[in-house]
């Protein structure tokens, strides 16, 4: 799973000023929300489609990040509502647009987390004046997520391999959490030991020794930072007015 | 508020945060596979509180359950975690739900009744949370969930405490480690 993870390249999207692409990010998760047009819907996917593609990220990582959300929420929301619904073509229909909704919001956090750095995403909440500890704190849990995952799966495989075998099934909750607590503490430990490690370098740097916080690059909106606000923008209006 | 904390008391926060959130992937992915999306709110009623205790217990601060669902919350913004469906307005919905939390955590003298009706409280939180929320966001057949409202409210309460005492049970492991210890000095 690389969920989250930045992947550096040389293209325009990557040279955006985060906060020009948090707007983008913020802007869009209220837009799919305040619309069930689905042509709105479907044109909002297709830009963000397009931003990822105009972001150089390779599609094999893309789709590795994805590909569960793409293959079973669709089956899973169509499911939903023709549960809730009934069976009808219009739950069908409903499903894929609410599928369509989600779909803009996964891929546009992915191509956001992939395309800005943790220290970038950092100075752009600093400059929108989030608190520099709770900034710092979102970015390490960002940073961490990929790191987590690959640990979750390395400790699973080390069970395994000591013929430990997984078993989650909604038959036998008590011994399904039974068989989360092995996972579940070498998970910790390690976090135990990442967080000492971290702490420590982290303190060694005078970390919040002073008050006023100094940054080695100062962010500036570009010419294209105006271009890119113009378009979210204008696809806002377009949406809104439809 | 953050300045009473740490170093290490912020990345423990932020830390197993980014564990709940890849254990909450994984749950979602689980629970779509089987083509139910609701199990996975189910599996958070029972993670969520799980992870409380063990981010209450090691800093035993007032504050650090509020920072673990403002972080969770934003990171679960695309995603359908919690509230079934991806959106900001997930965020308020976590707050209030950690907010209470972090009242009954500071109000319960004992540990282990801390963990339990802590837990009990957020997952009935979040549920009643949802059940406001549900009709707002123009979800199908919302009514049908405030049908089931008293049966699933008793179901959150049970996951909810279950959950909170597995965390207490864990914490209880790791509570000598040497990094807890610092953590609690």
């Amino acid at each position: 799973m690389k969920f989250y993870e930045y992947i550096y390249r040389d293209s325009f999207i990557h040279k955006l000023d985060p906060r020009t692409k948090l707007f983008w990010l913020v802007a869009f998760s209220f837009l799919v929300f305040l619309t069930s047009n689905p042509y709105i819907i479907t044109a909002i996917l297709i830009f963000t489609l397009f931003v990822g593609v105009f972001a150089k990220l390779p599609k094999r990582q893309i789709w590795e990040s994805t590909k569960i959300f793409i293959i079973l929420m669709p089956i899973a929301y169509i499911i939903l509502y023709l549960f809730l619904v009934g069976f009808t073509l219009d739950a069908v229909f409903g499903g894929l647009i609410f599928t369509a909704k989600f779909l803009v919001l996964i891929f546009a956090a992915v191509i956001f987390t992939m395309t800005t750095s943790a220290r970038d995403l950092l100075l752009g909440l600093t400059k929108l004046k989030v608190p520099y500890d709770f900034a710092f704190m979102l970015t390490i849990a960002i940073r961490f997520i990929p790191v987590i995952a690959k640990e979750i799966n390395s400790v699973i495989n080390a069970q395994r391999a000591r013929a430990y075998e997984f078993v989650f099934s909604l038959r036998h909750p008590i011994k399904s959490i039974q068989n989360f607590i092995p996972i579940l503490i070498p998970v910790l430990m390690l976090l135990l030991k990442r967080s000492q490690e971290l702490s420590l370098s982290i303190d060694s740097r005078a970390f919040r020794a002073k008050k006023r916080i100094t940054y080695p690059q100062r962010l500036r909106f570009k010419t294209i930072d105006w271009i890119f606000i113009s378009l979210i923008t204008g696809c806002i209006i377009i949406a809104i007015s439809f | 508020m953050l300045q009473k904390f740490k170093t290490k008391e912020l990345i423990w926060i932020s830390l197993v945060t980014a564990l709940g959130f890849v254990f909450a992937i994984f749950t979602l992915m689980a629970s779509t596979a089987v083509g139910n999306p609701a199990l996975g709110g189910l599996m958070a009623m029972f993670l969520v509180p799980l992870l409380l205790a063990l981010i209450y217990f090691p800093t035993k601060k007032i504050g650090s359950i509020i920072l673990f669902g403002l972080i969770f919350s934003f990171l679960s913004v695309p995603t359908p975690m919690i509230t079934q469906t991806p959106g900001f307005h997930k965020v308020p919905i976590i707050l209030v739900a950690v907010i209470i939390a972090e009242i009954i955590y500071f109000f319960v003298k004992k540990d282990k009744y801390k963990s339990i009706l802590g837990g009990a409280g957020i997952s009935v939180s979040l549920w009643i949370m949802l059940l406001i929320t549900f009709p707002i966001l123009g979800l199908p057949a919302a009514e049908r969930f405030l049908k089931m409202a008293t049966p699933l409210t008793f179901i959150a309460a049970i996951l909810g405490a279950i959950g909170g005492y597995c965390g207490y049970f864990i914490y209880k492991k790791i509570e000598n480690k040497s990094f807890v210890k610092q953590l609690q000095s």
